[in-house]
């Protein structure tokens, strides 16, 4: 019986809802998150360069190519073929040619000339303090009190970079090792302490180094807290990425000083640490400054763990880098006539150096985003997948039902919507426009025993297939139709569908639609359909219900699905959808409830758009009726001659 | 003194309002003449209402084997005025009418016909006396029999297999009532009647249409799925698919629309049941994609179209050829297809269980293309001979052939062009067929290489179609005056006017195209251009076969003679248009439509329909 990855074509594997590798890391507010460990209401950084929430997570099982991008100065995102990227496809490559219009475009289909936009983060809270989150134990005698509010002044921040760069905790302690010549890094830690805590520190200098102390439980407690422990997992908090890109210079200056150097000649700068959430800190921190560094990789060897460089090397990034740090230096003459990094006020661009593929067998994994549909790993912003949620609920229902994958037909007519064959390991067909049903109709009369699911799109079903839909409904045939419902025709870029509401505005309808929207659930209940339903795409949960029962009601159902079209339809969106249906469940509705079932499809008001079981019926299938497998009768010698006896 | 009588060879028509219950009786006649040894062919014209309008049933009856009606009658049993209006002038000198005084009024002043018996019998009166008015066409039966000196007694039996199972009292007061019109003849006009009929031994042949051979042979054949929407003339296939639904297990679906007809049985059949739809030239205009649609995804399908005259609704109950370049043609693009287009009784049987065949062999539609003559007329016919049918399912796999399968390509590229196919079920088999063009797997593709390879392995079947058919041969003798070229139902009427053209001395041979695509160029090229005169004969305006012939081999036909009217042609029109050309007296185009003065009318008021009945 199969699996949802089992009955993932081999051909198409890549298509979402699952396309990105575990390990991968995204950009989360204000952290990073390997992609499988990010959960439902997770804010992650889209590509307007803010914080979304994500609605959905999906993840399954792929076996066969992955694309490994590698982008210049951020390096590797490794996704499936057909995972969109934002790139930018410029056809003047002179630096002087700011233009750089966006598009999404399949990773397989990426070249090495396109650039990917990273997006700058926009999102800003300038504050002037913050809490501190631990209080002092009750039996605490020994520490002194701290002021309630620690003010996020320059030096706090400075010393804030120093402890993500050369802190830690021990005990009831806070560290910092330096190196035994840096002694005005100590004096600026003393400094800091007694304005900020009120705190003395001591210092205590080793034969190779120099260790600076700040005694208190509640500041080591609030340092865990805020900057996390260990160095492998060093962060900067949420209230200091947040903070304007002005303030964060002198962050930058304390890590700079601790885990950085600058080279004499002004000819690179490079900071290094061994925590991968830092390292994509201070990228986000540095294209805030419009300095575009480098990241790279240093192996582990012997008992260095691996560790992340982050360099600046441009003359342009560096005179700023040296202006951010206090130091005057020389920035080298470039050698180079390679302009840097191209960066403006949302984007920085970086040009793709290599594109690789290779084979895998794996789980991968995928998000939904709300409002922008889009995250952001290590090097490029990635589309989510809404539009493929259907196809993720129909593969999770035929795999909790545990068909066997070769008993099962997917049939399908034209349009945005009729694709879905293809993307599923089971036997298909794509047929004409509106004519899927009759398919379905004539595989199921001639092999009862197959699962027949027929799935199109509104205009396929609603419009030019409605004939057949009628037909087929009133047959109550032991079939289902999944209808994927935009309200728009988008295969053919958006004329408006029989579903459109009245005055909907199209190509084909400048003035506004002057027909009623068909109504797919008062006409399954009226016409003869036994299970009448209606889903959200992005209620996947629920649809997954709904699909599932479908499948296995003994009778036609049909599930229509409610699914924003972003590029076509501009009335009914997301938001709108979020805005104004309500589960019928909530609404104590009686599915066997005939009258009742009719009144909720008529229901269509702000607020309160139904979705859910409409109506169900249990009652004999045409096929029932009609009787057995024919395909599989022994037609090697059929006997004609008491018919013909008849003509005698 | 009495004359030798003319012995088995008549033609005979009965005529009458629709609704009269004609066609019934007269097929019973049919069937009672077959019964007794001889050869007969029966067609029926009827207008497209339920009831009223004229409906008349032509009966031929010959001891050799019969191919076709004939233009003229021996004898006429006209049941109203318009029966005797419309068709006393075909009636032969020498031949009769028979009709009931007490309800018309016919005299030879009336039809203006000196050279024919008046029979009146009192049919309506005999028929208060027997069982009622419904009566009157069973009394009018048994007095045909009565004035050809047949066997009462095997129409007594041909009315007890009709009715037994309905009911013994039908039976027998049909059988009274046959009686007392054998009786009022014999009473009456004994030994008047020039014609008569001479039993013979029952050869056990079947009194069969065309549309009921491709159904039997469909059966036969294997056909488990059939699908409909009813349209003239085909309808006739749907309600013999129906009725023999149940015993043969098949599922026959009448259908919203043709649209739904063929997408169903592509369905069907791409779940593995062998699948054929019927209609006539609008449906299948409307089953058109669907056609192309079975090309694209390489489903096996059987297409009968049975055409009637158009364009648009046309002439629903009558006959053309007009649709050849139509369906030659139906579908976007292009792709093999095979056109069968049988011309008789046994063509439709053999060529349909072919069809299937070839159907599932080459994995690409079939179309059988018949007509109305064809489609719904009878002939007597020798039992088919199901001994040597052998099915031939092509490249279908089992689940044991794709037990261990792996990487399965369904539109794998062969050098036949075929792929071996799997269908819903089988393991290892899953693939999806595209309507859109795909790769060897079924997946969509749009790169240039791949359209191109997957097109050229779709074309490459016709290849190795075209070495399978069978070539076209010559019909006749072998050195002779005049070819004739035609294709379909016009067959039977072509054979006939060739014994007509042998009784007049003209040596005559027949070329039939029974495969129209591919078409056998060569073999067509090779026989016409050893022809000395060429006439091209086809029930369409513009000579359809030969504009084909021309296209494929750069062979112009002499002569072409065409009809147009909705009925088939007549042995005695073809036989007298040959014989024109040959002796050098003929047009290039000769048309020979039912009412030749149609052809010179400026409008329609020029034409006056009843005029004809005083022409000969």
């Amino acid at each position: 019986m199969p699996t949802v990855a089992e009955l993932t074509t081999k051909e198409l594997p890549n298509w979402c809802p699952a396309c990105v590798l575990p390990g991968s890391l995204i950009h989360t507010n204000p952290s990073t998150k390997k992609i499988e460990e990010i959960k439902v209401g997770d804010r992650v950084l889209g590509k307007d360069g803010k914080y979304h929430a994500v609605t959905e997570i999906m993840a399954h099982r792929h076996h066969g190519k992955i694309y490994r991008i590698t982008a210049k100065c951020f390096g590797d995102t490794i996704i499936t073929g057909e995972h969109p990227v934002l790139v930018s496809r410029r056809k003047q490559k002179s630096y002087n040619n700011k233009n750089f219009e966006l598009e999404w475009v399949k990773a397989e289909e990426l070249k090495k000339s396109d650039y990917l936009p990273y997006p700058i983060l926009k999102e800003q809270e300038d504050i002037k303090d913050v809490e501190l989150p631990v209080k002092k134990k009750l039996m605490d005698r020994k520490s002194k009190d701290l002021p309630q509010k620690i003010i996020l002044s320059p030096g706090f921040l400075r010393l804030a970079g120093y402890y993500l760069a050369e802190g830690y905790v021990h005990k009831r302690e806070i560290a910092f090792t330096f190196n035994k010549k840096e002694t005005e890094f100590a004096e600026d830690i003393n400094n800091i302490s007694r304005t900020t805590f009120g705190l003395e520190s001591k210092s205590k200098t080793f034969p190779n180094k120099l260790e600076v102390y700040i005694n208190s439980s509640v500041l080591s407690e609030t340092f865990k807290e805020w900057f996390g422990t260990g160095a492998e997992s060093k962060k900067i908090p949420k209230f200091i990425m947040l903070l304007p890109a002005e303030k964060q210079k002198e962050l930058i200056k304390g890590l700079w000083r601790g885990d950085g150097w600058v080279e004499k000649k002004g000819k690179r700068a490079s900071y290094k640490t061994i925590s991968p959430i830092l390292k994509e800190q201070m990228k986000q921190l540095l294209l805030r400054q419009k300095i575009v560094p480098t990241i790279s990789i240093n192996k582990p060897y012997g008992m260095h763990k691996q560790s992340y460089s982050v360099q600046v090397v441009s003359g342009r990034d560096m005179e700023k880098i040296a202006e951010l740090l206090d130091m005057s230096i020389k920035p080298r003459e470039s050698k180079s006539k390679k302009p840097p990094i191209i960066i403006d006020d949302n984007y920085a661009y970086l040009p793709i150096r290599k594109i690789t593929e290779k084979d895998y067998d794996g789980p991968v994994h995928n998000l939904e985003v709300a409002d922008v549909n889009s995250y952001v790993s290590e090097s490029a912003i990635l589309h989510n997948c809404g539009d493929f949620n259907i196809l993720f609920a129909l593969k999770n229902a035929l795999a909790d039902l545990q068909l066997p994958k070769e008993n099962i037909l997917m049939v399908s007519g034209i349009g945005c919507g009729s694709k879905t064959p293809h993307f599923l390991n089971t036997y298909g067909f794509e047929g004409l426009h509106g004519r899927g049903l009759p398919v379905a109709t004539g595989a199921k009369l001639a092999n009862p025993e197959l699962t027949v699911i027929a799935i199109s799109g509104d205009g396929d079903t609603y419009g030019i297939g409605a004939n057949h839909l009628l037909h087929t409904m009133r047959r109550n045939l032991d079939i289902t139709l999944i209808v994927q419902n935009n309200a728009v025709y988008g295969l053919t870029k958006g004329q408006y569908s029989p579903t459109s509401r009245k005055g909907f505005k199209s190509p084909s309808s400048p003035g506004g639609a002057l027909e009623e929207p068909i109504n797919p659930m008062a006409m399954g209940i009226i016409t003869g359909a036994t299970y009448v339903a209606r889903g959200f795409a992005y209620e996947i949960q629920h649809l997954i219900k709904l699909v599932k029962g479908a499948i296995a009601h003994k009778g036609f159902a049909i599930v229509d699905v409610f699914q924003p079209c972003s590029t076509y339809n501009k009335v009914q969106t997301l938001q709108w959808y979020k805005e104004n249906i309500k589960k019928l469940e909530d609404m104590g509705h009686d599915p066997t409830d005939k009258a009742a079932a009719l009144t909720k499809a008529v229901q269509w008001e702000p607020g309160n758009v139904p979705i859910g079981l409409f109506y169900k019926e249990e009652k004999p299938t045409y096929d029932q009726l009609a009787g057995r497998a024919v395909t599989k009768d022994d037609i090697s010698n059929i006997d004609i001659r008491s018919m013909l006896a008849k003509a005698k | 003194m009495m004359m030798t009588k003319k012995t088995n060879d008549f033609s005979w028509k009965v005529a009458g309002a629709a609704g009269d219950g004609i066609l019934s009786a007269g097929m019973l006649f049919a069937k009672m003449c077959m019964r007794g040894g001889l050869s007969v062919f029966a067609t029926a014209e009827y207008p497209s209402l339920i009831r009223g309008g004229h409906n008349h049933l032509d009966v031929r009856i010959t001891e050799r084997k019969t191919h076709a009606h004939t233009k003229n009658l021996d004898m006429l049993i006209a049941l109203n005025q318009d029966s005797v209006d419309y068709h006393s002038y075909k009636i032969v000198s020498g031949g009769a009418i028979i009709y009931d005084a007490d309800e018309l009024n016919v005299t030879k002043d009336s039809i203006g016909r000196e050279d024919v018996y008046l029979f009146h019998i009192p049919l309506k009166k005999i028929a208060n006396e027997n069982g009622g008015l419904i009566m009157r066409n069973t009394i009018a039966m048994g007095a045909t029999i009565g004035f050809l000196d047949f066997d009462l007694q095997l129409f007594n039996e041909v009315l007890k297999d009709r009715f037994g199972k309905k009911s013994p009292e039908i039976v027998e007061s049909n059988v009274k009532a046959a009686k007392a019109g054998y009786d009022y003849v014999k009473e009456h006009y004994e030994g008047l009647f020039d014609y008569r009929l001479e039993k013979r031994e029952d050869k056990g042949e079947l009194l069969i249409t065309g549309n009921e051979a491709i159904s039997a042979a469909a059966i036969k054949a294997g056909c488990k799925f059939y699908a409909a929407y009813p349209m003239t003339p085909a309808s006739s296939i749907l309600g013999f698919m129906a009725a023999n639904e149940k015993q043969y297990g098949m599922v026959v679906k009448h259908t919203e629309d043709e649209i739904a007809a063929i997408n169903m049985a592509i369905g069907a059949s791409y779940a593995g049941a062998r699948s054929m739809v019927g209609t006539s030239g609008g449906g299948f205009a409307l089953m058109v994609e669907g056609f192309g649609l079975a090309a694209m995804t390489e489903t096996p399908l059987v297409v009968v179209e049975a055409q009637r005259p158009g364009p648009a609704t046309g002439m629903a109950t009558h006959s053309g050829q007009a649709d050849l370049r139509f369906v030659l043609h139906a579908g976007t693009d292009e792709f093999p297809r095979i056109v069968i287009a049988p011309g008789d009784i046994n063509e439709c049987f053999y060529e349909t269980i072919k069809a299937f065949n070839l159907a599932e062999k080459y994995q690409t539609p079939v179309m059988i293309l018949t007509d109305k003559y064809l489609g719904e007329s009878y002939w007597s016919n020798e039992e088919f001979d199901t001994q040597g049918i052998t099915i031939d399912r092509g490249l279908l796999l089992s689940d044991e052939d794709m037990e261990n399968a792996a990487d399965y390509r369904r539109y794998r590229i062969t050098d036949t062009g075929v792929s071996p196919r799997t269908v819903p079920g089988v393991k290892n088999g899953m693939h999806v067929a595209s309507s859109y063009e795909h790769d060897e797997k079924g997946m969509e593709r749009e790169e240039e290489p791949i359209r191109v390879a997957m097109h050229n392995k779709r074309f490459r079947k016709l290849e190795f179609i075209e070495q399978e058919i069978e070539q076209p041969h010559i019909i006749g003798h072998e050195n002779a005056q005049v070819t004739i070229t035609g294709w379909g139902s016009t067959k039977g009427p072509i054979k006939e006017a060739m014994r007509i053209l042998e009784q007049q001395g003209i040596k005559s041979n027949y070329l039939q195209i029974l495969y129209l695509s591919p078409f056998p160029s060569e073999t067509v090229k090779e026989i016409l251009s050893k022809s000395k005169i060429t006439v091209d004969i086809e029930n369409n305006k513009t000579g359809q076969l030969a504009g084909l012939i021309k296209e494929h081999t750069g062979l112009d036909v002499d002569y072409k003679i065409l009809k147009f009217d909705g009925r088939a042609f007549a042995p005695e029109d073809l036989a007298k248009a040959i014989k024109d050309i040959v002796e050098k007296r003929a047009e290039k185009i000769i048309v020979v439509n039912g009412y030749q003065e149609a052809e010179k009318a400026k409008t329609l008021d020029d034409i006056r329909l009843r005029t004809f009945k005083t022409t000969k």
